[in-house]
């Protein structure tokens, strides 16, 4: 069973190799793009920044390493789902979702994995090294137990992502056309690359729990830092689970109302 | 062995009913009436393992959405189907394994990518091993004659090119029952004839049940021994299609040309006259007076040719959607 799903995963791979291979410069140009995206990021801090010392107790090294790491969560997440997830709209309006119900595959499997952006890896390079000189030239001290939370929390936030945009967009087997929801997600989800104690108490806990956007970038920061608590990492992995497993049943429950596009 | 077995399927769709105009569409949001569509009603039917079915019925008859609730996609609301023995909207991959379904208007290649990449993906999803892929990846190749595009972008293959690939893509896995779904929908005469000889030929080596909707007679004549047909979701005719033809046809046409003019009225006593030329005509003639006509016509008349024709199945069929319902058919 597993073993099948690894074989799959790796002809995914293959597949979108053989695709980039097919749209080389679209990956030149979006490289392009996303530096220019990250300048503009890091742009609002150094705006933030020339006004004030610190917001919300945390200074500008910190909130940068917020930024990056909320950068490389993202970048890690659209590489491996984004392009399946926000493309489930238009697989349910056209019909196509038809196919994937008649295989002998889990229909969420082939959903999310079908198309992994390979060009991804170059930006997320790139994001790497960003993150090595950011290190370097605030002199954060690295520790191996800071380091293994902070890639723990990194990882779990892509799991929330997916969970996330799943649910958001599992919406459209009732709301046809529904894939502005992702413009609202996307929107929202940068509140992760600012400090959570910025926030009123009650966005605080709803940003924690109905609407899990602090993960990604704030959490991984301050635990790297050594600012979160432990707690606050065991409750991140409780609620990755719990949050995931909603999804997924989510999932399953909409597929049973799922009534297909006329031929 | 039944391959297929259908008991009193129905299926309806729930759907909402929108005045045209910008105000009845916000109204809509508000408050929408609830309507409810029986797309299929009390269905019943039976196949053989190896059989080759036509499936017609106009469009909008049903004939989709009982494609769909065989295959799983779709929940039937009442009744039961069932699958080599499965119940399809369970989707286990025990019945999975063992059918396939191609729609002539969707696609299920990788658009971008070459035809060889789907098969490949295909060949994970249904744990098709080396040996067997390798065998019947070659069969298929040669049968469709597709040898030369399988690494071509399948955005870059007409549209026949495709249909061939798509076919080739859902019987790797040298599935028990094949649903078709107009598979020649959009084709050339040609590409038609094509995939037809290959869907026959299919049949008749591997012995796959086929369950074909088209709405090309041609497909239908030329495939299919017996035909269901629907409308407005409920059965109207099931049996061979010989049969149907002698059922509800009582007339035979006769397609005279003459080496001169002939009035009208010397036509009229030999049966329904269809078209009118001086040097030519057409008439419906009842069938047990075929004979008996075609032998006056030629003794009477100045005849340089005469045909006798069936009418065609396609008017057939035509006839049947006009004129129902019909009465108890079998």
């Amino acid at each position: 069973m597993l073993r099948k799903y690894f074989n799959l995963y790796k002809t995914c791979i293959a597949n979108s190799l053989s695709y980039e291979a097919e749209y080389r410069y679209d990956t030149l140009i979006k490289l392009f793009t996303n530096i220019l995206w990250i300048g503009m990021m890091f742009i609002t801090i150094e705006v933030i920044f020339s006004q004030t010392q610190s917001i919300g107790g945390w200074n500008k090294g910190e909130v940068y390493l917020m930024t990056v790491f909320w950068i490389i969560a993202d970048e890690i997440f659209s590489m491996l789902f984004s392009k399946n997830l926000f493309g489930l709209s238009d697989l349910i309006t056209d019909g196509d979702l038809d196919f994937y119900l008649t295989k002998p595959v889990a229909p969420l499997f082939l959903v999310s994995t079908r198309f992994l952006n390979i060009g991804g890896l170059y930006r997320l390079l790139i994001e790497g090294g960003i993150l090595g000189w950011l290190l370097w030239h605030f002199h954060f001290p690295i520790t191996l137990p800071t380091t293994l939370a902070a890639a723990l929390l990194l990882l779990l936030s892509v799991v929330i992502d997916y969970s996330r945009v799943l649910i958001g967009n599992t919406f459209s087997f009732w709301f046809l056309r529904f894939d502005n929801i992702n413009d609202v997600i996307g929107a929202l989800s940068s509140v992760g690359r600012y400090p959570l104690s910025i926030w009123p108490r009650t966005f605080k806990i709803i940003f924690l729990t109905v609407l899990p956007v602090a993960f990604s970038g704030f959490l991984p920061a301050a635990a790297f830092v050594g600012r979160a608590a432990w707690y606050l990492l065991a409750y991140a992995v409780v609620f990755t689970i719990i949050f995931f497993y909603i999804a997924a049943r989510f999932w399953n429950f909409a597929l049973r109302h799922y009534s297909s596009a006329s031929s | 062995m039944a391959s297929i077995t259908v008991k009193n399927l129905s299926k309806t769709y729930e759907y909402h009913k929108k005045e045209p105009g910008l105000w009845q569409s916000v109204k809509s949001i508000v408050h929408r009436k609830k309507l409810f569509f029986t797309a299929v009603k009390d269905l019943n039917f039976t196949i053989q393992e190896g059989e080759l079915v036509g499936f017609l019925g106009p469009n909008g008859a049903g004939k989709t959405t009982t494609l769909k609730m065989l295959s799983g996609i779709l929940y039937p609301s009442t009744g039961e189907a069932r699958v080599l023995g499965h119940i399809p909207a369970k989707r286990e991959s025990a019945l999975q394994k063992q059918f396939a379904i191609v729609m002539g208007q969707k696609n299920q290649l990788w658009w971008d990518l070459p035809p060889m990449e789907s098969f490949l993906l295909n060949k994970d999803i249904y744990e098709i091993d080396d040996l067997a892929f390798g065998k019947t990846l070659d069969e298929l190749t040669n049968l469709l004659n597709i040898k030369d595009i399988l690494n071509v972008p399948v955005r870059k293959l007409s549209l026949g090119q495709r249909m061939k690939c798509e076919l080739a893509a859902a019987l790797l896995h040298d599935p028990k029952v094949l649903f078709l779904d107009e598979p020649t929908i959009g084709l050339d005469v040609v590409s038609q004839k094509n995939i037809r000889e290959f869907l026959k030929g299919y049949n008749r080596t591997k012995k796959t049940t086929i369950l074909l909707t088209s709405h090309y007679m041609e497909d239908v004549e030329a495939l299919c021994e017996r035909v269901i047909i629907i409308n407005h979701g409920k059965l109207l005719y099931d049996g061979a299609l010989k049969k149907l033809v002698d059922t509800y046809i009582q007339q035979k046409i006769l397609d005279v040309t003459f080496t001169a003019p002939v009035e009208k009225e010397r036509l009229a006593h030999f049966g329904g006259i269809l078209q009118y030329e001086p040097e030519h005509c057409v008439l419906e003639v009842t069938k047990e007076k075929t004979k008996e006509n075609a032998l006056a016509i030629l003794a009477e008349l100045p005849v340089d040719d005469i045909l006798i024709n069936e009418i065609p199945v396609e008017e057939v069929i035509r006839k049947i959607f006009t004129t129902q319902p019909l009465a108890e058919n079998k």
